[in-house]
């Protein structure tokens, strides 16, 4: 009896160790012009910000956490939110990935763009397509979702408006909460992309900037 | 001993009844492209929205809440962050409102410069400035802390960027929670009038557009 109870207490603390792990020195946090910071230099409510991303579906504090801390109780609202629109969303997962890269190129957000192109990869949108949206062109040959998406999106970029023909093609298609889904994954990173060029936050070591000034 | 038990009861029913005030048929919810709802028509996911928005600090649902509603679960975490940023951010009355003024302009977001032109001025910012602001023309005389604001939200919005000359003014000003929270009132701002624009969102009875195309 006595032994069962001493494996359970090693457990518990094993437990515990793991999910303190970002309580070890290195949070692995870059930046350009803030400061990256490390965990000892927290005040508590970053310390709860990073917990709470580092235990959240994203599992690192990679691209606008080291700026979000400098406002803890913001960045904590805000990735709450975030994680919505990456992981709750009621936009397939291609088409969120394609909004992404669609605002990404629209602030020339290198880093957000290097990121989704993996992701926008892995969920299907093709290699063509991609080329065609970091050069600026309208991709050629898109399903028809995928067409919805683009004219939306770059619609509502260019022109701050959508005609009613792209609004009642993508209600139509999508439905009144996707729609609206798909403004929230815009607008998010809008403001993910606003950081991130306003801290020149750096790509990883060796990675090249994919994006080119257009025009 | 009786009747205190039965006023207690009473009072107890009333504040019942007026927490439950949403309950009521009319939410006053406004719409363009997207139909105004009733309480009636609500799912309990959009009740508890409309709940937690007219039981907080806005205690109004006019603005981009009847579209909102359409994504009741992404809706009430953006609402929490734009609570934090219209009542709890860092950054004072007048930079609020000049960074929200600045983001309606660019977006040509009619009902959001209408709504915020009376709390602009309780803040601080003059009639005259609002009226640059509407133009497109930088406002003269500003304070320091008004004519760092600006010079970083034109900059952002415009370039994608700030300069090095405009970063470092910012910071050194105002500090980098404020910064940071003046880019996240920008982002939150840019998705609301994101949502108004696509909605075409109607200006109250009577009411005319005061902003024009610039250029």
């Amino acid at each position: 009896m006595r032994l069962p109870f001493l494996y359970i207490g090693v457990l518990v603390l094993a437990a515990t160790a793991i999910a303190q792990t970002p309580a070890t020195s290195d949070l692995h946090l870059r930046g350009g012009r803030f400061k990256p910071l490390t965990y000892s230099e927290l005040t508590p409510e970053q310390k709860t910000l990073a917990e709470h991303v580092l235990s959240g579906e994203r599992g690192t504090l990679n691209g606008p956490f080291n700026v979000l801390l400098r406002s803890p109780e913001m960045g904590d609202l805000a990735q709450k939110l975030g994680t919505y629109i990456r992981f709750h969303t009621s936009v397939p997962l291609k088409l969120n990935e394609f909004a992404i890269l669609i605002t990404a190129r629209s602030l020339n957000a290198q880093y957000d763009w290097a990121s989704h192109h993996k992701y926008a990869l892995k969920a299907g949108l093709s290699p063509e397509i991609i080329e065609a949206v970091a050069v600026g062109k309208r991709p050629a040959n898109m399903q028809r979702d995928e067409e919805i998406v683009y004219n939306f999106c770059t619609e509502l970029i260019d022109t701050k408006q959508v005609s009613d023909a792209t609004f009642h093609a993508a209600v139509d298609k999508f439905g009144e909460r996707m729609v609206v889904d798909l403004i929230g994954v815009l607008g998010y990173y809008h403001f993910v992309s606003m950081i991130l060029n306003v801290d020149r936050y750096p790509l990883p070591e060796g990675a090249q900037s994919e994006l080119k000034p257009l025009q | 001993m009786r009747i205190q038990l039965l006023c207690v009861g009473v009072l107890l029913l009333a504040g019942t009844a007026s927490a439950q005030t949403p309950s009521t048929p009319d939410l006053h919810l406004r719409g363009d492209r997207f139909k105004p709802l009733t309480y009636g028509e609500l799912n309990p996911e959009q009740k508890a929205l409309a709940d937690h928005v007219l039981a907080g600090e806005r205690a109004s649902l006019s603005g981009p809440y009847n579209v909102f509603l359409r994504s009741p679960k992404m809706a009430d975490l953006a609402q929490q962050l734009g609570a934090y940023l219209r009542y709890h951010s860092s950054l004072p009355d007048d930079l609020q409102q000049l960074g929200i003024l600045i983001t309606a302009r660019f977006w040509t977001a009619q009902f959001e410069w209408y709504s915020h032109h009376d709390l602009a001025i309780k803040a601080g910012i003059t009639q005259k400035m609002i009226d640059d602001l509407a133009v497109g023309k930088r406002p003269s005389p500003m304070t320091p802390e008004q004519e760092v604001t600006y010079n970083f939200c034109t900059e952002l919005l415009k370039t994608k960027q700030v300069s090095d000359a405009t970063f470092h003014a910012a910071v050194e000003k105002l500090g980098e929670q404020k910064v940071v929270d003046l880019i996240a009132l920008m982002g939150y701002y840019d998705f609301v009038s994101m949502i108004l624009d696509v909605d075409r969102y109607p200006l109250p009875n009577g009411e005319q557009p005061q902003l024009k195309p610039l250029r």
